[in-house]
């Protein structure tokens, strides 16, 4: 009856040895809450909504590049005159980023320990409960490619050309200059482009996961909560890889 | 006077089957999918009946038959998972193993059937796994102490028809694991969320509620289950469509009692 057999590459030796069952005086095995499942999640949560905060903020003052050189160039100005701003934010942004990448790593690379053997085939589940999308089935990708976008935007922009100009008779630095001569290299409008997408993708899962992971679920608000996460990922996506395009085409 | 008719012999019109099966020896051993061909499978069969016939003929041509574990065979008891097809207990939703039948299938259809994946669930043989992880998960706060001795008094303990329905959506999991198999993680978080939130909703669960949910997730940590992805792959699997509220009421749980300092 065994018409062929084949061997296939998922089959994994399992050294196996029944664990002892735990005990009533609390032979438990004990780990902080911070690295417990729910307490990386939790971290994750905070950490992921606390980032994502930052974003509308960005995205309504580089709108402003559209608006024109003045007008933007003057925001940045009267954003660096706000005493201490932009060090705390800076820092407490890199602290946050610092912290939700490690966690994620960690965390991926504890859960691909915990499938062991892949299955041979394998189908996302029929019906309407779950929420599985090419965007939370990607979230490593996706971050690790925010992870690598995030210091090369820092150095073309922040630590980039320092173009002098002067705005209402006081000395300022000419970003705008800076931002078009950059998205007048199609490559970088496509780099860009392509990692405002990622960016999208990350908040369209990662938004309602964030509230679920803090145990903020109610039957008639999670449904709400999940629509609301990818409208945001569409609109901030769509917003941010939308001012290349426009500087592009308007060079 | 009645006449019973005599049975006629209808010629055979079943279903042609191929099947895929994961053969594996033993726990050490490398499994293979190993094909199968099935010729006359009646679609009034249930899944495991359409195995039981697989195994017949294995039996009788003297090969091993496949290992797969059944109980109740009427979709209570939480034995019969098997991962069909990619996904878990099959195609239907809100169904186990046992309760999917052959008619779901068409004549000339391969299935592909695989255990449960899971290094907190090593593979025992072919398709069975030791799910003794759950238990231990069970066993560490899983439950509720209270003094034996004289019944008490019938409804002396008020619980809110809301708190009850809630609980009894939790108390339906039946522990077969499908969660644990479909999630990208191998997540044991719906299960361990079904049996926090089943308990820490009922008044007889109040007193031990921050130690249970210490101990029931610092146990699923230990077995090695993956974390969650928030994915309700879990929900759309599950036979008694547990939703994943009983998860983030768990993470709550979790939180309030390390913050309570519970152990």
């Amino acid at each position: 009856m065994a018409l062929e057999s084949r061997a296939v590459p998922t089959g994994r030796t399992t050294p196996y040895s029944p664990r002892p069952f735990p005990t009533a005086d609390g032979a438990v095995a004990r780990r902080a809450y911070a690295v417990s499942t729910i307490g990386t999640k939790v971290i994750l949560a905070v950490t992921g909504l606390a980032l994502f905060l930052f974003l509308p903020i960005h995205l309504v003052g580089n709108l402003l590049l559209l608006v024109g050189s003045d007008t933007f160039n003057r925001y940045a100005r009267s954003l660096e005159s706000i005493p201490v701003l932009v060090p705390v934010a800076e820092v407490g942004l890199l602290a946050l980023f610092v912290i939700h990448a490690s966690k994620a790593v960690l965390n991926f690379l504890a859960n691909r320990r915990a499938r062991g053997s892949n299955y041979a085939a394998k189908r996302p589940a029929t019906g309407g409960a779950s929420r599985k999308t090419w965007a939370s089935a990607s979230m490593i990708v996706s971050g690790i490619t925010i992870g690598v976008f995030v210091p090369v935007h820092l150095l073309q922009m922040k630590f980039g050309a320092y173009y002098p100009v002067t705005l209402d008779g006081a000395p300022a630095r000419d970003l705008y200059r800076l931002v078009r001569e950059l998205f007048h290299d199609p490559f970088v409008v496509a780099f860009y482009v392509f990692c405002m997408v990622v960016v999208g993708a990350h908040i369209y899962h990662g938004f309602a996961s964030a509230f679920q992971s803090l145990g903020a679920y109610h039957p008639r608000y999670a449904p709400l909560v999940l629509l609301l996460g990818r409208g945001l990922g569409v609109v901030i996506g769509a917003g941010f890889l939308a001012l290349p395009l426009v500087m592009y085409a308007a060079r | 006077m009645i006449v019973n008719p005599a049975p006629t012999r209808t010629a055979p019109k079943g279903m042609r089957i191929a099947l895929r099966v994961w053969r594996q020896a033993n726990a050490t051993t490398r499994g293979r999918l190993v094909n199968y061909q099935l010729d006359d499978v009646s679609p009034d069969m249930s899944f495991l009946e359409m195995l039981d016939v697989l195994n017949e003929t294995l039996i009788k041509k003297g090969e091993e038959p496949v290992d797969f574990e059944s109980d109740c065979r009427e979709g209570i008891c939480g034995s019969c998972g098997l991962m069909i097809d990619g996904r878990a207990h099959g195609p239907l939703a809100g169904t186990t193993t046992c309760q999917l039948h052959m008619r779901t299938y068409r004549d000339g259809d391969e299935i592909v059937i695989e255990p449960w994946r899971a290094e907190a669930f090593p593979i025992l043989k072919d398709l069975s796994v030791d799910r003794s992880a759950f238990d231990r998960i069970i066993v560490a706060g899983g439950f509720v102490s209270v003094n034996t001795g004289a019944a008490p008094d019938a409804n002396a303990v008020l619980v809110p028809k809301g708190d009850a329905d809630l609980a009894m959506d939790a108390a339906a999991c039946i522990a077969c694991g499908a969660c644990v198999a479909q999630c990208k993680n191998a997540s044991a978080a719906l299960f361990t969320g079904a049996k926090v939130s089943h308990l820490s909703l009922l008044p007889q669960g109040g007193p031990e509620r921050g130690r249970r949910a210490i101990r029931m997730v610092q146990q699923m940590d230990a077995e090695g289950f993956g974390s969650c992805s928030n994915e309700g792959e879990c929900e759309a699997v599950c036979p008694k469509q547990i939703s994943i509220g009983t998860i983030a009421r768990m993470n709550r749980e979790f939180t309030r009692a390390a913050l309570d300092g519970a152990s």
